[in-house]
């Protein structure tokens, strides 16, 4: 058998063991290992292609140390992976994003248009860099082939390209039979993802032992080594130069940009912690691979024939050594390197191509209408597989143009500019909320366009005459316009020339059409959704104010998903709902809930498209006025929340200062009246005992004055005893104690009687009397005695105050329905306003002062005994003079 | 990973690290040390730097990971 057949062998059995691995892993009791952050990073690890595992050697070979820096980019982005790769994980696991193009876009007002200049814009990059890996396989095909007679590599250099295409459908189906099974709920690819990662085993093994063989087996230890690399220390700092700066610049940015990393760092993460090891962890395994293509690229330039192509040491310098086994390990090391570039490149490129590119246009055409019945699913699958072969067609036309006859290193440059026009708009998405989706258009049209004319077209059309003509004369004769000196500036290094220019026109015009216009709603929302996404409080966006039945969103939903998958989906939400129906309650959560699982699949655009479509809302302006309205709302609650506990504070506030002031005057008055009724009391009491001390000192008091001083001793104990008399009844009556029991009285006679009691006193005071009483026969509940007694308190009130020249008391009684009612008025001064609200309180001086007699209890008493009787005693208001009222309920009507 | 229970001074050094790393690596530092025929241990000075430098990032990157892995579960429980 000769090597070539081995290889052939040795490579169909590898593709086969990858199928086990990938069937293993995809199987639902998976493994728990394949879920580690080991097998994360390894995964990562697809960023070294065969590029770097046959294109570092010769890079380092041909250039010395340049070739660290593909690898010391993405070294310090995951070295400093809590500022971005973080950020990016944590707002792609939200919002389910499914590819840059996704990302970008989703960010950009989930924009078709930015998706769709995305995907371009990588998939044209992508082209040569599948050539490459194409290239690579075909070659060490052929370097095998030819390695008995020559073993310079030179065969390289001129691919078979009956070998290529055989290559290229070969990838084909194993991409299509590996990526595009099932449409994945969250397009994460386990056994893809488990076959990678032991590829990247075998990467590193191989690569590993063919340094071992040039350190140990070709040289006599790292000693040996070293003396020659010292030897050949020519390093000097021009080597540090502006395209030092640039490749790590570059690197770096790929590491980020390139669909298959960005892939399987961000859409395939399983567990956010994963990042954490593969922070160092990949620094680690790129910082080994690059260790041992140092004494692969010394020992071989030392042992193979001088004009040997360095880009194939890696596996003539085994063979060279007289070791077929080694060699066949680093041919099934590049071999891994190119597959799982490839297999990954076009999983991740044709989701981008069958979700931002065809699913639009369906999404716009008839085909997909909700009462439709296109299989969305099957759709999507197909359109995978159709862009998986459209994509590595390409990258073999790309191939066929022999445009790839450069250095491995230099066709993957060319790929690593045209993705780094995406980093702009990532970064600004990241971390500038005033980029908007007109500037992010802006540069990555602009960007690519300077890319595609100073670095890629160059590549493929370069041998052509009017290629030539074009960048010599620059075109139409605009001498500055040339693709290789643009605006004049010559650097020689057309790579870092076009680096620059791309860069700098789509940053600044990412800018200035950032600047040129206000963001949309959405724009904002999702701007803010982004940069923000560390203090976001949790949800995206959730609040959209839609609607649609369940039936509707199920029948949408099936159709992407597949019904089974749909069903739980369904399901699952009801039950977290509570619902023990199927379907849940069609809610905004649940809308935001289902066009983010749809998202998964098809892209942020697209889902958000079919949502607009099945739930009939017009913009997200709706949805941000709902939103806003919605805090709106909020607030103002709260503030009327304010606004009324304030309100009920002041009111309370009011009432006890209402109550106080009550307080204060009944103080007042108690004082007055306790003071008062010392007086009252006093002054009885002064002048009984100093005439009670006259008696006892003189014995020889004539018998009249004695008997005159006992009169008015005799007079002031009565006054004494009346006295104390209306205190006790005021106690008896304040306290409610029940004293005689009510009966059916005529009040008329009371009324008689009191008239009658204060007739002498009248008379005295010079009062005249009017009286004007009804016939009716009356009969009230009461008590004749105490019903008189406040007729003639309020009588004798009255002829109290009869101050007018011609005092005047006129006392009414009648019958007005079923009442009785006893009006006593006077025309003296009246009550004052200030006096009207307490005159009837206990301790109430009323209206002058009180020597004359009483204590100014009898209206208190008056009133209480009267609100017993069950009637109202009040003063009228607005009359010359007092005016009382006595209202009784008539007893059973005779 | 909710930040607030990370320690804020781990934070700024996951910041920090690869800044001092990209400038170490960039002219006019890397500069010095590019220097033809001057060797450490018979290794050009300039391998064992860049070398030497880029495994100090990786033990940097794996502390702080170890720091920040401590932080996230001890958050997240």
């Amino acid at each position: 058998m000769t090597l070539r057949e081995l290889a052939l062998v040795a490579a169909v059995g590898f593709a086969l063991l990858l199928f086990l691995i990938a069937f293993l892993g995809d199987r639902s009791g998976r493994p728990r290992w394949l879920a580690s952050s080991v097998v994360y990073t390894l995964s990562i690890s697809v960023y070294c292609t065969s590029w770097t595992f046959y294109g570092a050697v010769g890079s380092a070979t041909r250039d010395g140390l340049q070739y660290l820096t593909i690898y010391l980019g993405p070294t310090l982005v995951f070295v400093g992976f809590w500022a971005l790769l973080r950020k990016i994980l944590r707002i792609s696991r939200r919002d389910s994003i499914t590819s840059i193009a996704d990302f970008v876009s989703s960010r950009y007002g989930k924009s078709d248009a930015v998706a769709a200049i995305v995907t371009v814009l990588v998939l044209v990059a992508a082209a040569p860099y599948i050539a490459l890996q194409i290239k690579a396989i075909t070659t060490s095909f052929q370097v095998l082939g030819a390695a008995s007679e020559d073993l310079t590599g030179s065969a390289a250099g001129t691919p078979d390209f009956g070998v290529a295409f055989w290559v290229t459908v070969g990838l084909a189906l194993f991409t299509i039979l590996f990526g595009t099974r099932s449409v994945d709920i969250n397009e994460r690819h386990f056994g893809v993802i488990a076959a990678i990662a032991f590829e990247a085993l075998v990467k590193l093994v191989a690569l590993v032992a063919v340094g071992m063989l040039a350190v140990y087996g070709i040289a006599d230890g790292p000693g040996d080594v070293f003396e020659r690399m010292a030897a050949s220390n020519t390093y000097s700092d021009e080597e540090f130069g502006i395209r030092w700066v640039g490749l790590i610049l570059l690197s770096g940015a790929a590491i980020l940009c390139l669909p298959r990393q960005f892939q399987v760092t961000f859409v395939e993460n399983e567990n956010e912690r994963h990042l954490l090891t593969a922070a160092w962890l990949f620094p680690l395994y790129l910082f080994v691979l690059s260790l041992f293509i140092l004494p692969i690229a010394i020992m071989g330039q030392a042992i193979l024939p001088q004009g040997s192509n360095p880009d194939m040491f890696v596996l003539t310098m085994p063979i060279a050594a007289g070791r077929t086994d080694i060699a066949l390990l680093a041919f099934l090391g590049g071999f891994s390197s190119a597959t799982s570039m490839v297999i990954v490149s076009c999983i991740a490129l044709s989701t981008m191509i069958s979700n931002h590119i065809l699913m639009p246009f369906v999404l716009r055409s008839s085909a997909l209408r909700l009462e439709g019945g296109g299989d969305v699913q099957r759709f999507l699958l197909v359109s995978r597989r159709v862009a998986i072969c459209f994509i590595l067609t390409c990258g073999f036309l790309y191939l066929r143009t022999g445009a790839t006859g450069a250095e491995l290193a230099s066709i993957g440059l060319i790929a690593f500019v045209g993705a780094a026009q995406v980093l702009p708009a990532l970064i600004g998405a990241l971390y500038w909320e005033g980029a908007n989706r007109r500037g992010a258009v802006l540069g990555l049209v602009s960007g690519g366009i300077v890319w595609a004319y100073t670095l890629f077209l160059p590549n493929i059309l370069g041998g052509a005459a009017w290629w030539d003509a074009l960048a010599a004369q620059g075109p139409g004769g605009l001498f500055w316009l040339r693709p290789g000196a643009l605006f004049g500036l010559e650097t020689g290094d057309p790579l870092m020339h076009a680096l620059f220019w791309s860069l700098s026109i789509n940053i600044l015009a990412l800018v200035m059409g950032s600047l040129s216009r206000l963001p949309t709603p959405i724009e904002r929302l999702q701007a803010a959704l982004f940069v923000r996404v560390f203090s976001d409080r949790g949800g995206s966006g959730t609040l959209r104010g839609r609607s649609a039945s369940a039936d509707q969103l199920f029948n949408l939903a099936q159709r992407i998903m597949g019904a089974d998958r749909a069903f739980g989906i369904f399901r699952s939400y009801a039950r977290s709902q509570g619902e023990t129906t199927q379907f849940p309650r069609v809610d905004d959560a649940f809308i935001a809930h289902l066009e983010r699982r749809l998202a998964a699949s098809v892209g942020a655009a697209s889902a958000r498209a079919m949502m607009l479509s099945a739930t009939g809302s017009e913009t997200i302006t709706l949805d941000e006025l709902v939103r806003i309205a919605d805090e709106t709302a909020r607030l103002m609650e709260y503030t009327a929340e304010i606004t009324r506990k304030s309100d009920e504070i002041e009111r309370a506030a009011a009432q006890l200062t209402a109550a106080n002031d009550r307080l204060r005057t009944l103080d007042r008055q108690k004082d007055d009246f306790l003071s008062q009724v010392s007086h009252e009391l006093r002054t009885p009491m002064t002048s009984i005992r100093s005439f009670t001390e006259i008696l006892v000192e003189t014995p020889d008091l004539d018998p009249a004055e004695r008997q005159r001083f006992i009169g008015i001793i005799n007079a002031e104990s009565i006054r004494l005893t009346g006295l104390l008399d209306e205190i006790l009844d005021m106690a008896v009556v304040e306290r409610g104690e029940p004293e005689r029991p009510l009966e059916s009285i005529d009040p008329e006679e009371a009324l008689d009687r009191a008239l009658d009691a204060c007739l002498g006193l009248s008379r005295t005071a010079g009062v005249r009397v009017e009286t004007a009483r009804t016939d009716a026969p009356v009969r009230v509940m009461g008590n004749l005695a105490r019903l008189g007694q406040v007729f003639i308190n309020i009588l004798s009130n009255g002829i109290k105050y009869g101050t007018n020249d011609d005092p005047v008391i006129r006392v009414e009684s009648r019958i007005e329905g079923d009442s009785y009612i006893v009006l006593i008025s006077d025309n003296g001064p009246g009550v004052p306003d200030t006096e009207a609200l307490t005159i009837f309180d206990k301790f109430s001086r009323g209206r002058a002062d009180l020597t004359i007699q009483g204590a100014g209890l009898g209206l208190a008493i008056s009133h209480a005994i009267i609100e017993r009787f069950g009637g109202t005693l009040r003063l009228l208001p607005e009359r010359t003079g007092a005016c009382f009222e006595i209202r009784l309920a008539l007893a059973d009507r005779i | 990973m909710a930040e607030d229970s990370t320690p804020r001074r781990v934070r700024d050094l996951a910041l920090i690290v690869p800044v001092f790393g990209t400038l170490l690596l960039m002219p006019p530092l890397i500069g010095l040390f590019a220097r033809p025929d001057s060797d450490v241990w018979g290794i050009p000075l300039i391998i064992v730097y860049l070398f030497g430098l880029w495994f100090a990032l990786i033990i940097a990157a794996f502390l702080l990971a170890i720091r920040l892995r401590k932080t996230s579960e001890a958050d997240s429980g």
